[in-house]
């Protein structure tokens, strides 16, 4: 006796192994082609088997098979990069180059991360630090109005200044 | 000399290109420029904005090689999630740009989508394409377009294999809805 296939588990084998039931693994074969008689399973499997032609339809008429004549140009292009780069560092080197294309330069032969990321850091640097200076402008400093006497501090005790007189 | 460089794996001429040899990076960009050309142009439908990204790609290769761990990557995986994010970011990127003056023109070069909706059967695959979100649409790209294995597509998109499976089985689900849901409204669209 085989075990009935549910609909989820029939669509999922479906999207994993294709239309053809005779490549499913063999222990879930049997009960897969039980389903696939019923009027879901024949449903299902004309859908699966349209989207597969459309995939087919797809990879056709990709741009492998589009005959745009540049292949050869952009390989030679590819080609071409180590020499590019070499001479652009020389340029470099020799301050024969704008300040952009050095700092760009720069970026693309020697730092980790994108000149955005350099930017986004910097944007960072600079919000922490306003934060810093308008929270310090908030606080509460004397001011020429405020009766402040800090001559009061400047002896431990009166006798102190009868000292000194 | 040369005959080590073409019958070398991928692998060992990244190590080659990390040292600067620069046969090591023609014979990769030979091996691989069309495949990773091809790539772009599906995810981005603009065959000059893919050349000029897969170009780039390939001088942060030539750049950046020492940052590849051959020991630990498959190098085609490794290119392929530098490609894919690249074409990610750059899609983003153009939909907040506004339209260019000319956009509503005929571009000369014919696009992922011009050439699918010269065909009936191509404009069905691409509406239920464009139905599904980005990482399915990623998903079916790299599994039936590029035609990589499930695990070479999971370990590209940074996913266990069975999140992946799930994933393009979510996907095909979907364009199967929407295929059943143009086929419904042709229907009874004719009584």
């Amino acid at each position: 006796m085989v075990a009935r296939m549910k609909q989820d588990t029939f669509e999922e084998l479906l999207c994993m192994y294709g239309a053809d039931i005779s490549v499913w693994p063999k222990e879930v074969r049997e009960a897969a082609q039980i389903y696939a008689e019923t009027e879901v399973g024949i449903a299902l499997l004309e859908a699966e088997l349209e989207i597969d032609q459309m995939f087919e339809a797809g990879i056709a008429m990709g741009p492998e098979t589009a005959s745009d004549g540049n292949s050869d140009a952009f390989l030679n292009r590819l080609a071409c990069i180590p020499e590019q780069q070499a001479q652009a560092m020389y340029a470099v080197s020799s301050g024969n180059v704008g300040l952009f294309t050095h700092i760009k330069t720069l970026f693309a032969e020697t730092f980790h991360f994108s000149a955005v990321s350099y930017a986004a850091q910097g944007f960072a640097f600079v919000a922490v630090l306003t934060a810093g200076i308008m929270v310090g402008a908030q606080t509460t400093v004397a001011t020429a109005d405020d009766d402040l006497d800090l001559s009061e501090d400047w002896f431990a005790s009166a006798s102190d200044v009868e000292e000194l007189e | 000399m040369r005959l080590q460089v073409e019958d070398a794996t991928d692998e060992s001429l990244m190590v080659q290109v990390a040292e600067g040899n620069k046969g090591a990076f023609r014979q990769l960009t030979l091996r691989h420029g069309m495949r990773y050309r091809a790539l772009a142009y599906r995810f981005l439908g603009d065959m000059a904005r893919a050349e000029d990204l897969v170009q780039d790609a390939f001088v942060k290769l030539w750049t950046n090689a020492d940052s590849f761990n051959a020991g630990k990557a498959k190098f085609t995986t490794w290119f392929h999630r530098v490609v894919v994010n690249r074409c990610l970011d750059e899609k983003r990127k153009k939909t907040i740009e506004q339209l260019p003056e000319n956009f509503d023109q005929v571009d000369q070069t014919a696009s992922v989508e011009v050439l699918l909706e010269k065909d009936a059967v191509g404009k069905r695959l691409s509406r239920a394409l464009d139905a599904l979100s980005e990482r399915q649409q990623t998903a079916v790209k790299l599994s039936y377009f590029d035609e990589l294995s499930n695990q070479e597509a999971a370990d590209v998109m940074g996913l266990k294999l069975k999140a992946f499976e799930s994933l393009l089985v979510r996907s095909r689900t979907k364009m199967r809805q929407v295929l059943a849901a143009e086929k419904t409204d042709l229907l009874s669209a004719l009584g």
